[in-house]
């Protein structure tokens, strides 16, 4: 092959494959790699870098997928769930009850949403739970039921549909133990009780 | 032909790299550029613009809290400062600038609020205004961006008392 011929077949190669696997990878990377480096706490997951300029291209490009608009770690704390105590992803199939206590924040929530990251619509408008609307025990402990089918208290409808689903914790202006241990502190425990 | 090969592969990867970090680095500002510009396109620019309590029909940004009541005002700062004035609820507040790549580069909540109203003065990169009497001065990351209000809606109750609140909120360029 002359000179010419093999240069311009490597150009080709270069811009074609190269540009080929760099967009593949970026599109279909960005969330394993930010979840690599997330802090695991049980099926939580947490980045405290989310929202500020300190954090990496790969974590902007999630947050900007998923949670844009998200506040820095000094106003709200975000841990994403998107599998139960077990490791198994959380699917509208299964039942789960949600086990938690107080968290050390000025004001939480749980909130559910679909495989598009909305809201999944539901008869009774329930989307989520808060330190002020859940219903807790005597101890201040609560268990929220996941679930398509209704629960007397504290019921997070999962909707009639078939989809991976994800629960959101907002922890606004949380406490110094938030910040101290990430990956320490308790959460509450998703646990699957049973799936059709 | 060995040598062509390895230049090759070495060159397919590295404009491989390139590429990646060019798109991941772009998808933020395709984010805002397209929930300033595409979604919110309806929108005053430099006002501010009252969302109405979140629902299932909430779709213009990924993961909406249904337990916040949201005000928006999409701004541009390269010609004149903004000012934004917002009367505090009794619970959770919060103003979070943006810039066009969704840095959060400013908060502020009700606890650290020093006045009620609270007054925020959002001036340009290069802007050689830092102050209107006695509001607090931020200095934008970017010329274009958002600036999100949020209140806590702890119950239904509390709705009308917060639905009050927060249309007296306002954003206006300053003359």
């Amino acid at each position: 092959m002359k000179k010419p011929v093999k240069i311009i077949i490597a150009i080709l190669i270069v811009l074609i494959v190269g540009g080929a696997i760099g967009y593949w990878t970026a599109m279909w990377a960005y969330d394993p790699l930010y979840k690599a480096g997330a802090v695991k706490n049980g099926p939580w997951m947490t980045n405290l870098t989310v929202g500020s300029r300190e954090a990496g291209l790969h974590i902007k490009a999630v947050i900007a997928m998923t949670s844009l608009l998200a506040l820095t770690k000094s106003e709200a704390v975000y841990y994403q769930a998107e599998v139960d105590d077990s490791g198994k992803p959380l699917s509208t199939k299964c039942v789960y009850r949600i086990e938690g206590k107080e968290l050390d924040a000025r004001w939480w929530s749980i909130t559910l949403y679909g495989e598009d990251n909305f809201l999944i619509p539901n008869e009774k408008n329930i989307y989520s739970y808060n330190m002020d609307t859940v219903n807790k025990n005597s101890d201040g402990s609560y268990s929220i039921y996941l679930s398509s089918t209704p629960r007397e208290q504290n019921w997070l409808p999962s909707g009639s549909g078939d989809q991976k689903i994800a629960l959101l914790l907002r922890l606004y202006n949380p406490g110094p133990t938030v910040y101290a241990n990430p990956g320490g502190i308790e959460l509450p425990h998703i646990v699957k009780e049973a799936c059709r | 032909m060995k040598k062509w090969i390895l230049w090759t592969s070495l060159a397919t990867l590295l404009f491989a790299l390139a590429v990646h970090l060019a798109v991941v680095a772009y998808i933020p500002y395709k984010a805002m550029d397209t929930v300033m510009n595409v979604r919110f396109r309806e929108l005053p620019r430099n006002a501010m613009n009252f969302s109405p309590p979140t629902t299932v029909e909430s779709r213009n940004v990924p993961r909406p809290s249904p337990d916040l009541l949201y005000s928006v005002c999409i701004y541009d700062v390269s010609k004149k400062p903004l000012l934004i004035t917002c009367p505090l609820p009794q619970g959770y507040w919060s103003a979070s600038f943006y810039a066009d790549n969704t840095d959060n580069f400013f908060a502020i909540n009700d606890m650290q609020a020093k006045s009620d109203p609270v007054k925020l003065l959002l001036v340009g990169k290069n802007s050689a205004i830092s102050e209107a009497g006695d509001a607090i001065t931020v200095r934008a990351q970017s010329d274009k961006g958002l600036v999100l209000i949020r209140m806590l809606v702890s119950d239904d109750k509390s709705l009308p008392a917060l639905i009050d609140v927060q249309q007296k909120a306002a954003c206006r360029q300053l003359d």
